[in-house]
């Protein structure tokens, strides 16, 4: 567990996850209001990346009487009706409510037959936070996965589903491995079918998402031998060596692709090159990595200036360099304005 | 068999908190984790406090974080209330007797129930008073999630205004001040929240009513005149009759379902009856259901929304946007909580006067719209 105080619910990390598998029912084991929260959390971030399906989220809907009682028979219930629809898979998500009465939800799920029933331990915040949420539930529906034959395609690992930048990211990785010739076999997990989660162990090469899931990829890597990176293309020269160890992981030559891309690079720094030398004020989040900053500052040779003009770095970091481009077109906007 | 597919009606935490944050002045702490704390903060876009407890406070106990966020926030604040969460309601943390005397203290876990019962548990706790010499009523009924709040205070003022009758406490969109210097007397934008404060004179919601109710004010408070409302009430009460008979002449009524708290939703059938003869195939209502001549059915998760919808399709919807998304073939008229994918700036009412012809307005525009994309 490594959360902060103030990162959110390991139930919305999960959720990010589980409603990523369209044939699949997530079922919170909490009450209703845990299951509001975070339904209307994904509808309005559903609206803003034009995503216009609906996540399906049944709530055990555990009140006074469950909690003095407890709420297993609730679950029982509510896993009956959900097997009436004949999922693909039911994931099981705990609240911090269920966490505190102490219920045995892996007895109740072991008792459903007829379809996977995964439980995922999120706990609420007795189970940490966000992120934790977001291991949890992939290391779980990991428990779905199967070996395989590694062909030469990556598979890539807890992309960032609430995040507007998911579809951009995702075909900017797409295309840096393009350029080596290299497909992606499996998102795991985005807008995936619970059956396709069975070629997890078939990939060559997985790529996370970011470092902080590293014990995903340890997992991976001892379930399934397949080796990992731990982050997606950050900064430009990042970018470059992104090239270089996919193509090291898995034997296809990278200095094409890695000479094709400096060019484009190359063309995006001229193209930005107002920026050069100006005085800038950078405001970023605590975490954001010092070689991504020092890399920016030296290329474009800006003075860090108290009040000098107030420029955002995003979080996430942009992926690749479309990304990183993306992101000096917003600067150069701001200074023009 | 338990079916709550995607819950659609926030919980009794939320409730508790959306009426505290109506009252500027007081500081109120969820005391609880960041995930309680996210949901309201970003809805009500109000500042809030949150003790972001730990599993390590539940297990050594969070009285003394507790405490510490109360008393930074009683400098900054008037007053200091406390909504306590699942957990540590769960565990039984004595949180009340730790805290000073003054502070608002409402235990209302989410798994109490849903927002009105939040809601009405916060008010109870409220330090509002009547003082003899405040003039005019208080509005009650206004919470800051309702679409309709900032519209319904707008419209309730300014037909009151027309007859001569003075705002006082607005609840619960106010400041502490004036809430300890509420009327004796209130009027209802939303009965379905009433506070319980001032002696009830009627509502305002439909013309009728609101006319019912000034005539209730002129017989208990002096220089209450009806002219200005009588007037107005039959010159927009004709424009609506003459665009409703419009529409009819070439379209037939239409097929309604109605989704949000009771009160609205039975307003809205009765509107809709009147003025266009629709066919109600049911109100959906996210709160307890009242009496009503109309269908009426809890409809507080999507299943119940989809089974309603299914058994009965209408050609219209009133709702929110999950009700829109449920059934995109509808006409939509926006007029419950959550309102996504859509901008709206403007104060709408749904009280008095103009609440009504907004209403029509919305409905006779949404129908004709749906018309036009079905024509081409």
């Amino acid at each position: 567990m490594i959360s902060s105080r103030t990162e959110g619910c390991t139930l919305t990390g999960a959720l990010s996850v589980t409603t990523s598998v369209q044939d699949a029912i997530t079922v919170i084991h909490g009450p209703d209001g845990c299951a509001h929260h975070n339904f209307s959390l994904l509808h309005a971030l559903h609206f803003d990346n034009d995503q216009l399906n609906l996540p399906s989220i049944l709530s055990s809907s555990l009140k006074e009487q469950e909690i003095i009682f407890g709420g297993e028979f609730a679950l029982e219930e509510t896993l009956s009706g959900a097997m009436g629809e004949s999922p693909g898979a039911i994931f099981v998500l705990t609240s911090c409510v269920a966490a505190a009465i102490g219920d045995d939800v892996r007895a109740v799920c072991n008792e459903i037959r007829g379809c996977p029933v995964v439980v995922i331990p999120t706990g609420g915040f007795l189970g940490g936070g966000f992120s934790d949420g977001v291991r949890s539930a992939l290391i779980a529906l990991s428990e779905l996965g199967k070996g395989g034959d590694p062909n030469g395609t990556v598979t890539l690992v807890g992309e960032k589903n609430l995040e507007y930048e998911a579809e951009a990211n995702y075909r900017e990785v797409q295309r840096l491995l393009g350029l080596l010739g290299v497909k992606v076999r499996l998102r795991f997990v985005r807008n995936i079918a619970v059956s396709e989660i069975a070629q997890l162990g078939s990939s060559s090469l997985n790529i996370l998402r970011e470092e902080s899931l590293a014990d995903v990829g340890d997992l991976l890597k001892d379930r399934f031998g397949t080796p990992y990176l731990p982050s997606f293309p950050l900064g430009f020269e990042g970018t470059l060596t992104f090239l270089s160890q996919v193509g090291d992981a898995l034997n296809t030559g990278s200095d094409r692709a890695i000479s094709m891309e400096l060019e484009r690079q190359k063309g995006i720094i001229d193209q930005f090159s107002e920026l050069r030398g100006r005085a800038v004020n950078i405001c970023h989040s605590d975490h954001m990595p010092a070689p991504f900053l020092s890399e920016l500052l030296e290329l474009f040779d800006l003075q860090v200036k108290e009040r000098g003009q107030i420029l955002t770095l995003p979080d996430p970091i942009p992926v690749g360099t479309s990304g990183l481009s993306r992101m000096l077109s917003r600067w150069q906007r701001v200074l023009h304005a | 068999m338990r079916d709550c597919r995607n819950a659609l009606w926030p919980c009794a935490m939320t409730g508790a908190v959306t009426c505290f944050t109506g009252i500027r002045g007081i500081g109120t702490i969820i005391h609880g984790p960041s995930g309680c704390y996210f949901f309201p903060a970003t809805v009500l876009h109000r500042r809030l406090y949150c003790t972001f407890l730990i599993e390590e406070d539940i297990i050594f106990g969070a009285e003394a974080r507790l405490l510490e966020l109360v008393e930074r926030l009683r400098e900054e604040y008037e007053a200091v209330a406390v909504v306590n969460t699942c957990t540590p309601a769960i565990t039984g943390e004595e949180i009340r007797t730790c805290l000073p005397g003054e502070i608002l203290m409402v235990d209302s876990p989410g798994f109490i129930g849903n927002f009105e019962e939040g809601y009405h548990a916060a008010c109870r706790t409220l330090p509002a008073r009547i003082d003899p010499e405040t003039a005019g009523v208080n509005l009650d009924g206004l919470q800051l999630l309702d679409p309709f709040c900032a519209g319904n205070a707008l419209e309730a003022q300014r037909v009151l205004a027309a007859a001569g009758v003075g705002v006082a406490a607005r609840f619960c969109d106010e400041t502490l001040g004036g809430m300890r210097h509420s009327s004796g007397y209130s009027v209802h934008t939303n009965p379905d929240l009433s506070s319980g404060f001032g002696r009830s004179m009627g509502t305002l919601l439909g013309i009728a009513e609101t006319g019912e109710t000034l005539k209730r004010l002129e017989k208990t408070l002096d220089g209450v005149d009806l002219e200005a409302f009588e007037y107005d009430m039959e010159t927009v009460g004709s424009a609506i009759e003459t665009s409703c008979e419009k529409f009819l002449m070439r379209h037939d009524p239409p097929v309604v379902a109605i989704f949000s708290g009771f009160s609205y939703a039975d307003f809205a059938a009765r509107m809709l009856k009147h003025y266009l003869d629709a066919s109600v195939t049911i109100l959906g209502v996210r709160n307890a259901p009242g009496n009503s001549r109309f269908r009426t059915a809890e409809a507080s998760s999507l299943s119940a929304v989809q089974d309603l919808i299914a058994a009965d399709p209408p050609d219209l919807l009133l709702g929110s946007s999950f009700e829109r998304m449920a059934c995109p073939d509808a006409a939509f008229v926006p007029f419950t909580y959550p309102l996504r994918g859509m901008v709206r700036l403007k104060a709408r009412p749904l009280v008095g006067i103009q609440g009504i012809a907004g209403l029509m307005e919305d409905v006779l525009n949404a129908c004709l719209d749906h018309q036009d994309s079905l024509n081409t």
